[in-house]
This record gives structure tokens, sequence and C-alpha cells, in this order.
């Protein structure tokens, strides 16, 4: 149960590192078999951007739960912390609508896009569901930490 | 047309997120706008990082990471240590040296950052060099680190600029090496000043040991460039190659690797890939918003007017570009701005090559001024100094990386040497 816990909470990391692991098993491996063996895998360089994408948008959901994006936090550091907490405040509620549309558009995208990639032969969605899904993702963590925003509003409030 | 910018800066300033910040304001324009339809934005972001070339960049972070934590880094710093510890500022000139060798493995200044400064910063410590002097050394001599091929801001450059990105590393090496000279010539004058204490002088025996030991790891560099030089493999492959080759030396090898640490380090290389790419994807709706309002032919239209010179051209860009390094992420400054100058580069007859390289060098000193850069904040980090320490004590580094970077703009032969003899251009 423990484990099915932490598979969840560490959900997004653990798949963009296996991803991250497929993709450098299929570039470099491609290697291997083109000089060794002389018999390249065609479909490896695809696969290898595709995972790429994977990486990267479920990386993204992660930093996003980890606080790790980069952003310049020079002149909030200047602020004082009252208005400190209202400005991170805003900036979660920017990503809510940002990563609201993302996920609505992104699906939109996915049934657009069933045409079959060239060399995998797989439909496009099948890459492209990584971005609603993600954004879904980092929709629900901006929800927690502007959960938490408003409790520590409340709590400051009633101090 | 200019809210769109309002709108992004006042989001960087409160501090969100870069990529968000931008695809915000390109969201908000494209509805606000000619209303256009979003998935082609959302489209767009996949466009963005859906290119083989780009792929390089989890491999170099990979290889950097791996490094660290399988023992190629210790080994390394020893070596220089024999080198070039008994100069006066000994251990400060190990970490200008064993940086400008970790540059050849490793293609993040940060990860370079990270990676010394573990090791240095304490020992430096212990010998009594300032902790504000020790941070901005490591600091200053990690920015060598993308300049000294293998490099993620190349490869991140070229397929923006649509640049080769093999000639483009072969272009970084003497530049880089140069950072380092210049970096040297400043450590000896404040060491002897200041009386900073020199190592004893390694004998030849151990030298010997110690560049055996250092063999294995500088057995990188050949694979990453001999198989992009010979033609048999793509910078992305040979970056690949890179990374099974420290994993490798790490694990099989030098055993210091397990496999606890492996996981951390594909989880931390996931992640680091992720806040980097992610940049790259939200520029691509930025930047096709910015083409929709004309930014790039406006501001083509405008330096025209100015009848500039090459040589007026590069001080203009490269003042610019050190301001704003001060106060924005170098990749966030390079996926903006190097699409809307393109034009400008090509028409003043200047090569993307060398252009690449002075942009790099010029944005790899933006990670180590205040108040926002990247090494300055890992190394203050890693060392427990204030911004204000570090910022006291790299300012003679600051200079010294400023004069490479006017040598490297203005006798373009630094840079094009090597690429011109070994890749010449097709």
């Amino acid at each position: 149960m423990r484990a099915l816990w932490s598979f969840i909470a560490y959900f997004e990391e653990i798949a963009a590192g296996t991803f991250l692991v497929l993709m450098s098993l299929a570039t470099f491996g491609n290697v291997i078999l083109r000089y060794a063996f002389n018999s390249p895998i065609q479909w490896a360089e695809e696969f290898s951007r595709y995972a790429f994408i994977w990486v990267v948008f479920l990386g993204a959901a992660a930093c996003s739960k980890r606080k790790s994006h980069i952003a310049i936090d020079a002149l909030t550091l200047l602020a004082p912390p009252r208005f400190r907490q209202f400005l991170a405040t805003v900036v979660h509620g920017v990503v809510l609508v940002l990563t609201g549309a993302v996920a609505y558009f992104g699906w939109v995208l996915c049934r657009l896009a069933t045409q079959a990639t060239s060399t995998l032969n797989i439909p496009q969605y099948v890459v492209y569901l990584v971005v609603p899904f993600s954004a879904v993702l980092i929709f629900v963590h901006t929800m927690i930490d502007l959960y938490g925003d408003l409790k520590a509003r409340a709590a400051g409030r009633a101090a | 047309m200019l809210w769109l910018f309002g709108v992004m800066l006042g989001l960087f300033a409160i501090g969100t997120p870069i990529a968000w910040s931008m695809l915000f304001a390109s969201g908000a324009y494209m509805v606000l706008g000619p209303g256009i339809p979003l998935h082609g934005m959302v489209q767009r972001m996949i466009g963005g990082i859906d290119t083989f070339p780009l792929l390089a960049i989890p491999f170099f972070i990979l290889a950097g990471n791996l490094m660290n934590t399988g023992g190629i880094t210790d080994r390394l710093l020893t070596f220089a240590r024999t080198l070039v510890g008994h100069i006066t500022g000994g251990l400060a000139h190990v970490a200008v040296v064993g940086n400008m060798i970790m540059a050849g493995m490793s293609g993040s200044g940060v990860a370079d950052a990270a990676g010394t400064g573990s090791v240095l910063l304490p020992a430096m410590e212990r010998a009594g060099y300032g902790r504000g002097f020790t941070a901005a050394i490591v600091g200053a001599a990690s920015t060598i680190g993308p300049i000294i091929p293998p490099s993620l801001p190349f490869v991140i450059y070229g397929s923006i600029a649509n640049a080769s990105i093999g000639r483009l590393l072969l272009a970084g090496a003497i530049p880089g090496v140069l950072m380092g000279i210049m970096l040297m010539i400043f450590v000896y004058i404040i060491a002897r000043r200041r009386g900073y204490p020199s190592e004893r002088r390694a004998a030849w025996p151990e030298l010997g040991r110690a560049t055996l030991r250092a063999l294995p790891p500088l057995g990188m560099p050949v694979i990453i460039l001999g198989g992009i030089i010979g033609g048999i493999m793509t910078p992305t492959e040979a970056a690949s190659a890179g990374a099974a080759y420290a994993f490798i030396l790490g694990f099989f090898v030098y055993k210091e690797l397990s496999l606890r640490d492996l996981g951390k380090v594909i989880r931390d290389s996931a992640l680091s890939t992720a806040a980097i790419a992610i940049i790259i994807s939200a520029a691509q709706p930025f930047g096709w918003v910015l083409t929709l309002v004309q930014a790039p032919q406006t501001l083509f239209a405008f330096f025209q007017t100015l009848q500039l010179s090459q040589w007026q051209l590069y001080a203009i860009l490269n003042v610019l570009f050190l301001i704003v390094g001060c106060f924005m992420e170098g990749i966030a400054v390079l996926v903006m701005a190097i699409p809307v100058i393109m034009p400008l580069i090509l028409q003043a007859g200047i090569d993307p090559v060398h252009f690449g390289v002075v942009y790099t060098v010029n944005s790899m000193i933006g990670t180590i001024t205040p108040p926002v850069g990247m090494i300055m904040y890992v190394v203050c980090a890693l060392g427990k100094v204030s911004i204000q320490e570090f910022t006291r004590e790299v300012w003679p580094f600051l200079i010294a990386l400023t004069l490479a970077l006017a040598l490297v703009t203005y006798i373009p032969w630094l840079a094009m040497w090597l690429p011109d003899l070994l890749l010449p251009a097709r």
C-alpha cells in the first residue's frame, strides 16, 4: 500500500526518468547497431524524439510539484512577506488559467491529430496526449498550492 | 503589440516560471488579438521540442550528473592539482584548470559548478581562502563549461539559428581556453597581493599516477568530438555515447555509482532537462506571435536606418546582452532573442557560428552577474555565501571574462580557426 502511494506521489518523475532511459537506450543502441552490426533500427530516431517530448512534459509536471521551474525570484525576494504571499497567489492563478487552457486545447489537438507517424506508424495523438495529461497534473499541483496559500492567509488573518 | 511584452515581463517580475509567462502572454495575444484557436499554440509547443538535435540536451546533462556521482570529477580535480597546484594561489588555479578539463566532458555550467564546487569549496576554505573569493572563482571558472565542447547552449543555439552544431562545438574550444587563461592571470595577481598559499609541487611519479587515473575520463571528449568530426555520429548520438561512457566508467570501472545513485541521477537529469526544454517549447509559440506582430521586421528596419558596421553591431549587441544577462536567465534570452536578431546578423554578413560563440560567452558571463545568475545561485548555496559577498569578490573575474569576450568578438579567427580546419562549411 505504501509502495503504491509513493508510486503515485512520485509518478511524474518515475515516468519521466523511464522515458529518459528509453530514449538513451534507443539513441545509443542505434549507434551500436549501425556500426557493429550494420543494421540500424528505422524507428529509433522517431521513438527517441517522442520519448523526449514525454520526458519534457512529465518532467515539467514534476518540476511544478517540486517548484524547480526556472523563474526570476530576485524581485519578489525584495517584497515584504505579506505582499510576496499575495504575488505567489497571483502566480498560481495565472498558472491555473494557463494549464486549464492547455489541457482543454491539448485535448482538442489530440482529437484532430489522427494521422499515423512516419516510421512508428502510431496515431499522432498518442504522442500529443502527454500535453493535456501533464497540464492536468500541473493544474492539480497548483490547486494544492493555492489551497495552501489561502490557508496560510486565513491563518495570518486570525493571528 | 507592446502589451504582449508588458504582460510577459510583468509575469517574470512577480516570479512566474519563465515558460508559463511566455505561454500566457502568447496565448493571451492569440485569443484577444487575431482570435487564433489555441490548439495551434499547443501544437507549436510540441513542435518546438520535436527535433532530433535537441535530444543532446538530456544526454549532456546525464553525462555531467554521472561524472559528478561516479567519481570522475574527483579524479579530474586531483589531476588538475598536480598540474597547477604549486602556482601562487594554487587551489584557485586548480578551480580554473579543473573546470576547463570538466568543460571538455560536460555541457552545462550549472552541473560543473555543482560538481567542482562541492569538492573545491570546502577544500579552499580549509586552505585559508575567503569564502566569497572561493565561490567567485569556482563560479567564474564554471562559465567555461558550455564554451569548451560539449555544450548545451550551442546545441540550442544551433537548432534555433539553423547553424551547424558540429562547427559551433569546435568553435568554442579556443575561446574557452582563452577564458581560462584570463581567469588564471587575474587569480595570480590577486593571490600575490593577498598572499594566498600554494600547494606543494607534485613529484613526477605523483603526476604520472594522477595522469594515468585521469586518462579514462579524458577519453570522453575524444569520443564526442572524434565521433562528430569523423562523421561517425551526429552530435546527438555522440552525446548519447558520452553519457554511456560516463555510465560505464562510474558503474563498471570505478564502481562508485550504486544503483541507488543511478536512480537519483536519472531523476535529476530528467527534471533538469524538463526545466530547460519547457522554456524552449514555450518559446516556439512566443516566437510565432512575435513574427505575427512583425517584431523581427520592425527591429530589422530600425537597425537598417542606423547603417551600422559589423564592428558597431557587435559592440551594441554585446553591451545589450551583458545588461540583459544581469536580469534574465540565459536560455530564456537565447530562445526569445536569437530568432528576432538572426536576420540582422545574416544581413551584416556575420557568420552565425561566430555569433553563436560570442553570444554564448556573453550569456555565460550573465550566469555570474547579480541579481539573476544560475551559476551564482549554485555556488552561493553550496558555499553558504551571500550574493553580496559573492559580488564583492567576483568583479575582477567579470573583467577577465569580459576581456576574453572582447577578444573572441573582434578576433573571429580565435573561434573560427578550428572548425574551418576540421569541419569546413559545405
